[in-house]
């Protein structure tokens, strides 16, 4: 039954519309840009977890991990993990 | 489909737990072709003009052997037709076909860059403000990063009038620059125009900010 339940979740991780996954890249690019702007030494942004509202956890491709956030003064933050 | 796939691989191989579909969780991962950074500026470079034709001397060869009336006047169109039928060599003719469109060459290179001189439109804040606001070529992170920076650099501005030193004011313009930079290159592959415009309205946006009195107007 977990077998099952895990072949579920690959499915339906691809049965993913092409918009939503357009999204994701557009994010992805977005927190490049975003590090870039800040400073910090990143490249492409390879993945991103949400940890909460505008609040990702992002793997650079130079092996560099940041969290990026909104703090509550509403400037954008880049802490190195 | 496939994009979703690969954005979504290393979620389920990390759990079985990731039930929910990632969009809805958390785990976004890049695909392949994702791009780096924008580069730098391509339409500064795109105008400037274009370099002298090297090869000129093997066209004034080739037009004093094929005919004298058309290197006088320079045109390099009227030559190429004519060459086939006034030369009866095959090796003239072929010179004057290779180099037909070196001269041709600079001719629509300098064409559009006096329209864009034309074109330059003056400086207009608002209109700068609203484009920047309703871009998609920059994403809500980037903006927010950059509106911060801006917000930073008005603050700096507004301690050097305030202080009264105005010579200082000339040390932020390397920061401005700098800022007006990445704008710009950010800009550059998804929304040319726009890095154009702002481009062309730097000296404009600069006179404001250095200026104390149109800087209050402002602000």
């Amino acid at each position: 039954m977990p077998k099952l339940t895990s072949i579920g979740a690959v499915l339906a991780a691809c049965l993913l519309s092409p918009a939503q996954a357009a999204e994701s890249v557009t994010l992805l690019k977005d927190l490049s840009s975003a590090l870039s702007v800040l400073g910090q030494p990143c490249g492409p942004v390879l993945s991103a977890t949400r940890q909460g509202e505008n609040d990702h956890v992002v793997t650079c491709k130079d092996g560099n991990r940041y969290r990026v956030f909104i703090n509550p003064q509403g400037k954008v933050v880049a802490q190195k993990q | 489909m496939t994009a979703g796939c690969a954005s979504l691989t290393p979620a389920s191989h990390e759990a079985d737990a990731h039930v929910v579909p990632a969009a809805a969780t958390s785990s976004i991962v890049a695909a392949p072709d994702v791009d780096e950074a924008p580069a730098t500026l391509p339409a500064v470079a795109a105008a400037k003009p274009a370099p002298a034709p090297a090869p000129k001397a093997p066209v004034a060869k080739a037009e004093a052997k094929a005919e004298p009336k058309a290197s006088a006047t320079g045109q390099a169109a009227p030559r190429a037709k004519a060459a086939p039928v006034e030369q009866p060599r095959a090796k003239v003719e072929a010179k004057a076909s290779v180099a037909a469109p070196a001269v041709a060459e600079p001719a629509k290179a300098a064409a559009p860059v006096v329209v864009e001189r034309k074109a330059e439109p003056s400086l207009n804040v608002s209109d700068l403000t609203t484009g920047l606001r309703q871009t998609n070529a920059i994403g809500a992170f980037t903006k927010l990063a950059l509106k911060n920076q801006l917000d930073d650099l008005l603050q700096k501005f507004q301690a050097t009038h305030q202080s009264g030193q105005q010579p200082r004011a000339a040390g932020l313009r390397q920061p401005f620059d700098a800022l007006v930079g990445k704008v710009t290159g950010l800009l550059q592959s998804g929304d040319p125009v726009l890095a154009r415009k702002i481009e062309n309205s730097r000296e404009g946006i600069w006179a404001i900010l250095s200026d104390p009195e149109k800087f209050k107007s402002v602000t």
